[in-house]
């Protein structure tokens, strides 16, 4: 195998005649001859350690690499926002014909939800009157009031297999590392790693089949709490989840609506992720099922101009 | 003295590239293509390092926007781009050096260089099993679209890029070691 990135090197080298090596020596001889090949390997061994080391969970940045990567988002902004503008502003003009349909079905379902806000008041109203009469501490009454922080895109990563891009809060915004990711759709990604003013979010697509459980998305069926499945991975190839580790006597089934359940304690419960399009038996056979997911968000630049960073309130 | 600044001026014309590369182009792209095409700006400033330049510049310039790309964008693990583009950046100015270069050549050379990348960051994150799709697959989803998008912006760079990057060298230019 080293035979032949040697003989495509040597046309170019100098010196590779100077200890005299014939085609004929073993490869190994030529290998250590081979100053330049000797370099390329201790590198690729160098990094192939790195990736190694700082592959999964690295969870505190060191503050050099937080200086730099805050440095450029802050300059990222200054040409994405325009940009972001500029696209938004043609393919509004595109779906200009498109928005007096939506104006009128729009405000059809504003009375209805005007309707059903009054409902939402006195059920709220009665919910806390209840919980207090139960005698709810504080911080159970407080875990369910999310806080939704709007953030910026301000830049994406040109990588087709790792899917992150940056947005303009930062720990000085109170965002941590985990903290769940939505758009207006559902939820698409979580916070990875955080510097001062800006953050990385890797996007629900890079959820890969060898991460560590961490990484995974506890999940559930809306309308049927007691479903339990676990988000381990995304198929890039049909662009779906997979959900494992479904009971047997679970009845989750197609067109349900997957949501997080909250159980793994990271993410807050009730954030959409997508819908079942098939369930089946799993890789352990007929232990446990899986499904398989259609994310219910859109992952393009479009859709991705603005996310909301779930914040779950500390008591 | 005039030669160093212009040396200078590349490093900060790869880093508006970098900054370019991840805010504006994909605005661009059909909704369904945005994460299947990726612009790689700095790649082809260091492939065209490589052929116009030397090998040495390519792989300074490839080591330090490769990890400059990995701890921006940080999500799997670091030390992919890094090594990659270091190594095309060296192997473009040791294997693609010609006498006469051509608009035609340098296109090629980037839309290979894209090519080589793109499979080669595949084939890391392959090891580590981030990503378990076949080859093939991947050859048909990103990496043979972005080697033709490549291609595509390698033609606009050409004129500019290659004008910068000639002004650079010392005038005795047939000396150079190739």
């Amino acid at each position: 195998m080293w035979n032949r990135p040697v003989s495509a090197a040597r046309p170019f080298q100098g010196r590779t005649g100077r200890d005299g090596l014939d085609w004929g020596v073993s490869s190994l001889l030529k290998l250590f001859g081979n100053k330049r090949l000797l370099i390329l390997l201790a590198a690729l061994i160098f990094f192939v350690a790195v990736m190694g080391i700082t592959k999964g969970n690295r969870e505190n940045i060191t503050w050099p690499e937080k200086f730099v990567t805050d440095s450029i988002s802050w300059m990222q902004g200054l040409l994405y926002r325009p940009a972001a503008w500029v696209a938004g502003f043609v393919d509004d003009i595109r779906r200009l014909r498109r928005l007096y349909e939506e104006n009128k079905t729009l405000k059809r379902t504003i009375v209805f939800y005007e309707r059903d806000m009054a409902r939402l008041n006195y059920l709220e109203e009665e919910n806390r009157r209840l919980k207090e009469a139960l005698g709810f501490t504080e911080r159970q009454k407080s875990r369910d009031r999310y806080i939704y922080r709007i953030a910026r895109v301000v830049s994406r990563s040109t990588d087709a297999l790792n899917n992150t891009i940056r947005i303009d809060l930062g720990s000085e915004d109170g965002v941590r590392e985990n903290m769940a990711v939505v758009t207006a759709q559902g939820l698409v990604g979580r916070v990875v790693r955080v510097s001062p003013f800006y953050a990385t979010v890797e996007l629900l697509t890079n959820l890969d089949i060898d991460e560590d459980s961490s990484k995974a998305i506890a999940a559930t069926v809306e309308g049927n709490e007691s479903s339990f499945g676990i988000i381990q991975s995304y198929d890039r190839e049909s662009g779906l989840f997979l959900m494992t580790k479904i009971r047997l006597e679970d009845p989750i089934s197609e067109g349900d609506k997957v949501v997080t359940s909250g159980l793994g304690g990271v993410f807050p419960p009730g954030l959409v992720i997508g819908t079942v399009v098939t369930r089946g038996a799993g890789m352990l056979g007929t232990i446990t099922h899986t499904a398989l997911v259609r994310p219910a968000a859109d992952f393009d630049p479009l859709s991705l101009r603005e996310v909301f960073v779930v914040e779950v309130p500390e008591p | 003295m005039n030669i160093q600044w212009r040396a200078l001026g590349l490093w900060f014309g790869l880093f508006a590239a970098f900054l370019a590369e991840g805010t504006l182009p994909f605005w661009f792209f059909p909704a369904e293509w945005s994460w299947r095409l990726s612009p790689h700006f700095v790649l082809i400033g260091v492939l065209f390092a490589g052929v116009l330049i030397g090998r040495h510049q390519a792989l300074a310039l490839g080591l330090a926007f490769g990890f400059l790309q990995d701890v921006h964008y940080y999500g799997h693990m670091l030390g992919v781009h890094t090594f990659v583009m270091g190594l095309c950046g060296y192997l473009s100015g040791l294997a693609l050096q010609r006498k006469f270069v051509t608009l035609f050549y340098l296109v090629g050379v980037a839309a290979l260089g894209s090519l080589v990348y793109d499979s080669l960051v595949f084939l890391c994150y392959w090891l580590f099993r981030v990503v378990e799709e076949p080859f093939l697959w991947a050859l048909a989803h990103h990496i043979a679209p972005s080697a033709l998008l490549n291609a595509f912006f390698a033609v606009l760079l050409y004129v500019p890029v290659r004008q910068y990057m000639e002004s650079m060298l010392p005038k005795k230019r047939e000396e150079e070691p190739t």
